[in-house]
């Protein structure tokens, strides 16, 4: 806080030097609030807590009441949260949770971690293939890619295979229906998220420093493991934060994989009578989301007593800013294998078997036999997608539509929390809770509250946009938090007394250096909006549907192979867009 | 011995059907129709993927295009709720297979009689008028055909209590294929006590839930993931089977079929081409795009291949209200002995 008192002092100072005549009281407090960030707090507040508030209110309401016949909120009652806890098995399923979120969090940040820091600090060849592997993953649809991997895992799998010749054994080496199944698919799907969140915080780290450690004797391993890792430190602890919640809330890596060798967590019970049960028991549900919503923010409240003194992190100050590459020497081949393997496992496998499958007439393992029936018969037809084009444009205004907003809005806040101005805690806070709404909930919320309220978007692309919005806000906030933790605050005080404002501040000196950041948030966003399913799937109306559901239904209905065809044709599209968006000028990986 | 049947079937269904459609093709209202040409367009809700060839075929013969928004029944009756409460209806006709008699309940639903409904037994309409079913989903249990020997593969629903079948099963948790279509059949063919101690033996056979549609578990059983699934749609694996996969589907009776059923909603923005598609759906020509892969339930409609007209009498038929009122009770025996 002293900084920012210390520059408003300035700044104030500096005003009337350059005008030459006092400001009238309206200009003066004008520019104190701004000068504070006072003002600029207060609207991103409003804004993220006018989108944020309502679902959690309505969450709320619902968790403290029954759910009809008719799906409407019944008499008011305990007994959602008496269901939620009085499950015979809570302790088993609590314990599986903890296990499955933590590990699958830790092993995405690894993988996630190792891929940022080659791509940004490295000479390690093959950077491309983590560009590729990111866009790959995220452009392909949640379900196709866990399908893929229990494919790749599973019995008859590629890998399995490959393990019983190895091990000259009759049968399959590998459970993949097991804790560490899930644990190793969940981390696969979330390091795309990890590697993103990472990679700006690698990027704007200082080589002074290491340099510095270097020169006083320190050894590349322990230069990097006290310094580069542990400068990283505020970032890595928010994107371990973001993905463990995001695990503990997922729910179908745990019913796809988990299920069947009956590993249960927390969510299998509650999430599957809401998507099964007609009604949906939308109360429970609520009042499961209502204790994640406590659970996070107590993890916050961790999380920011550990990074009082979150300047102590900050690596880019006014002095000069060069982030260099460090030299690997003969260790940059083993390093660049290391990205191979990543590739391999994240990428190849699924994608592979993907393509075989689509192949053929009806799924089955590699062999002599099923080679001779190789088919393009499951592409034919294909072409009729374009047929929709007003489906895909919706789709991909909306998803850019969402991602601009939701990176405008989290620039700001992002900035905001960094900096510990006045709401961010309460900003920080609230800007989590989209996390921890089930799809399903978010979409009823939305329905309820836009069907009642004077504003005629139900079944319009706008209602579907807000909703996505807020779906984002967690994710867009994370990034660029962990971007701004990284700016020296000397430079905005720099601004300061030269005269700027803090607008011109925050446009000029602040954004550019979190562009990076903000640019891999913008992609990352505008891919999980066109693979968002539950959204839509209550939200649009005819004239609104977006690609998503309409695969979605595909997927539940269609054969394998018809499903692989349609599923790489789609994932191939968006990666394209994802390509020409980074040739535009957007940056997630190597330039 | 089997297939020959079949054959047969097919054939004499294909001879049928050109008798049948040159001859039965019920006069459409003269009157309805103009309406709904004058109304222009038709919002449909369904849930069923295969039914989207009702909507092509009713655009090309009345030229009234159809919007058609597809999602689960869940999805699809907390929409129509909403839009009810809310005085803001957008579809004006719905096909979905659980959630019925919730709509009802909830005023969403108007009661209608369709000329071409008629003919259609009593079992499958709403004596009250609020729905009439259009198709029934038979289920069968099947199997990879290259994993298992002719003489192992079970002949009745008892034969999957035997020590070979353990591990070996699969099914999906939910909706009305899987688990609670299975368990609902061997309730209501057997009663609540023979039922639940035929249960609480298939409980130690340790059937293996996996929550991806019943189309994908039949696709993990060709690839040889899993050997013998259960509450698994007919046409599945008769589809699959054609293309030369290792499949096969088990005549265990009775066989179970639920239903889809049509309704139209209060407050329709177009209700007279909401009521002319349920016509259509209804009509012979209707049926005859269902009965290519679902039993039709006019009588004068073939069944789908793999199915003889016989099989009819011997379907374990669930009505809307027996889903409607023990769903809840099967999924908790779900839950109590098999998750």
């Amino acid at each position: 806080m002293t900084g920012s008192r210390s520059s408003a002092a300035v700044a104030g100072a500096g005003g009337p030097a350059r005008s030459g005549s006092p400001p009238s009281l309206l200009k003066r407090s004008a520019r104190r609030l701004f000068a504070n960030g006072g003002l600029i707090g207060i609207i991103t507040t409003a804004i993220v807590a006018l989108l944020v508030i309502p679902p959690l209110v309505y969450l709320l309401i619902s968790s403290f009441h029954a759910t009809t016949r008719d799906g409407s909120l019944g008499a008011l009652t305990l007994k959602n949260y008496i269901g939620v806890f009085a499950g015979k098995e809570l302790l088993t399923a609590g314990m599986h949770s903890f296990v499955f979120a933590s590990a699958s969090a830790v092993l995405a940040l690894m993988i996630g971690g190792f891929q940022a820091w080659v791509v940004e600090r490295t000479d390690a060849p093959c950077k491309v293939l983590v560009l590729i592997s990111t866009i790959v993953s995220l452009s392909m649809p949640y379900v196709l890619y866990t399908v893929a991997m229990l494919y790749a895992l599973g019995r008859v799998g590629p890998v399995n295979d490959l393990l019983k010749w190895v091990l000259s054994s009759s049968t399959p080496v590998l459970n993949v229906n097991s804790m560490w199944g899930m644990i190793v698919i969940e981390a696969v799907l979330s390091t795309p998220l990890s590697f993103l969140l990472l990679s700006p915080i690698f990027r704007a780290s200082n080589i002074s420093f290491e340099e510095a450690a270097m020169t006083s004797g320190a050894s590349t391993a322990q230069t990097l493991r006290m310094i580069t890792f542990k400068l990283a430190t505020p970032g890595v602890l928010a994107v371990l934060l973001l993905i463990f919640i995001r695990a503990v809330e997922a729910f179908e890596v745990p019913s796809l994989v988990g299920m069947p060798s009956k590993i249960n967590v927390l969510t299998t019970d509650i999430f599957l009578n809401l998507k099964l049960q007609v009604p949906p028991d939308l109360g429970k549900a609520s009042a499961f989301s209502v204790f994640l919503v406590i659970l996070v923010s107590l993890m916050l409240m961790l999380y920011h007593r550990l990074l009082r003194h979150s300047e102590q992190f900050q690596t880019v100050t006014g002095k000069a800013y060069q982030p260099r590459i460090l030299k690997l020497g003969r260790a940059r081949w083993f390093v660049g294998g290391g990205l191979i393997v990543t590739f391999s496992l994240c990428t190849l496998l699924p994608l592979g078997v993907l393509v075989w499958a689509s192949l053929l007439p009806y799924y089955q393992s590699f062999s002599m036999r099923a080679l001779s029936r190789l088919t393009f018969k499951n592409y034919e037809g294909l072409l009729g997608l374009g047929r929709d084009v007003n489906v895909i444009m919706n789709t991909i205004v909306l998803s850019a539509s969402t991602a601009t907003i939701a990176v405008l809005l989290a620039a700001v806040a992002g900035w905001l929390i960094a900096r510990g101005r006045r709401w961010s805690r309460f900003l920080d806070q609230i800007a989590m809770i989209p996390l921890v709404l089930p799809g399903l909930v978010l979409g009823v919320a939305m329905m309820e509250i836009f069907l009642k309220v004077p504003l005629p978007i139900y079944g319009t692309m706008w209602i579907l946009l807000i909703a996505f919005v807020i779906h984002c806000i967690p994710f867009g906030f994370r990034y660029s938090t962990a971007g701004v933790m990284q700016i020296h605050r000397e430079l905005e005080e720099a601004a300061g007394t030269s005269g700027a404002s803090l607008p011109s501040t925050l446009a000029r000196i602040v954004a550019p250096l979190i562009k990076p950041a903000l640019l891999s948030a913008w992609l990352f966003l505008f891919l999980t909006t066109a693979r968002g399913v539950s959204i839509p799937v209550l939200l649009s109306g005819p004239g609104s549907q977006v690609v998503s559901a309409r695969l979605y239904e595909e997927f539940v209905n269609g054969q394998a192979p018809h499903v692989a065809a349609l599923g790489l044709v789609w994932t191939s599209f968006m990666a394209c867009i994802a390509i020409a968006f980074r040739r535009l000028g957007g940056r997630i990986g190597p330039q | 011995m089997r297939s020959v049947v079949w054959k047969h079937a097919v054939a004499a269904a294909a001879l049928f059907n050109v008798v049948a459609v040159a001859s039965a093709m019920a006069a459409d209202d003269p009157e309805l129709v103009a309406k709904a040409k004058r109304e222009g367009v038709v919002n449909w809700y369904f849930s069923n993927q295969s039914a989207e060839v009702l909507a092509d075929g009713f655009t090309k013969k009345y030229g009234i295009p159809v919007n058609r928004l597809r999602n689960g029944s869940t999805s699809q009756t907390l929409k129509l709720i909403n839009e009810f409460r809310a005085n803001h209806v957008v579809a004006d006709v719905l096909d979905i297979t659980i959630g019925v008699p919730t709509l009802v309940e909830a005023g969403v639903l108007i009661p209608f009689e369709l000329e071409n409904a008629k003919g259609v037994d009593p079992q499958y309409k709403d004596p009250k008028g609020y729905w009439v079913a259009t198709m029934m989903f038979v289920q069968m249990p099947a199997l990879n055909s290259d994993i298992v020997p002719a003489k192992d593969r079970p002949k009745t629903l008892d034969d999957l209590l035997l020590p070979m079948w353990k591990d070996k099963l699969v099914w999906n948790p939910g909706g009305s294929t899987g688990a609670t279509g299975f368990i609902a059949n061997i309730l209501t063919s057997r009663g609540e006590e023979k039922g639940m101690e035929y249960l609480q033996k298939l409980k130690g056979q340790n059937v293996r839930s996996i929550d991806i549609s019943s189309r994908a578990i039949a696709d993990q059983i060709i690839a040889g993931e899993y050997t013998l699934g259960l509450g698994l749609l007919q046409n599945q694996a008769q589809v699959s089977q054609a293309q030369g996969a290792p499949i096969e589907s088990l005549r265990l009776e009775p066989l179970l079929a639920t239903t889809a059923m049509v309704g139209l909603t209060a407050k329709s923005p177009h209700p007279n081409a909401g009521r002319l598609f349920a016509e259509f759906e209804l009509s012979q020509e209707g049926q005859m795009l269902y009965a290519k892969n679902y039993f039709a339930v006019r009588k004068d409609v073939p069944p789908p291949p793999g199915l003889v007209e016989a099989d009819r009498a011997t379907l374990n038929v669930l009505s809307p209200d027996d889903m409607n009122n023990n769903f809840e009770h099967w999924t908790d025996v779900y839950n109590k002995l098999f998750r």
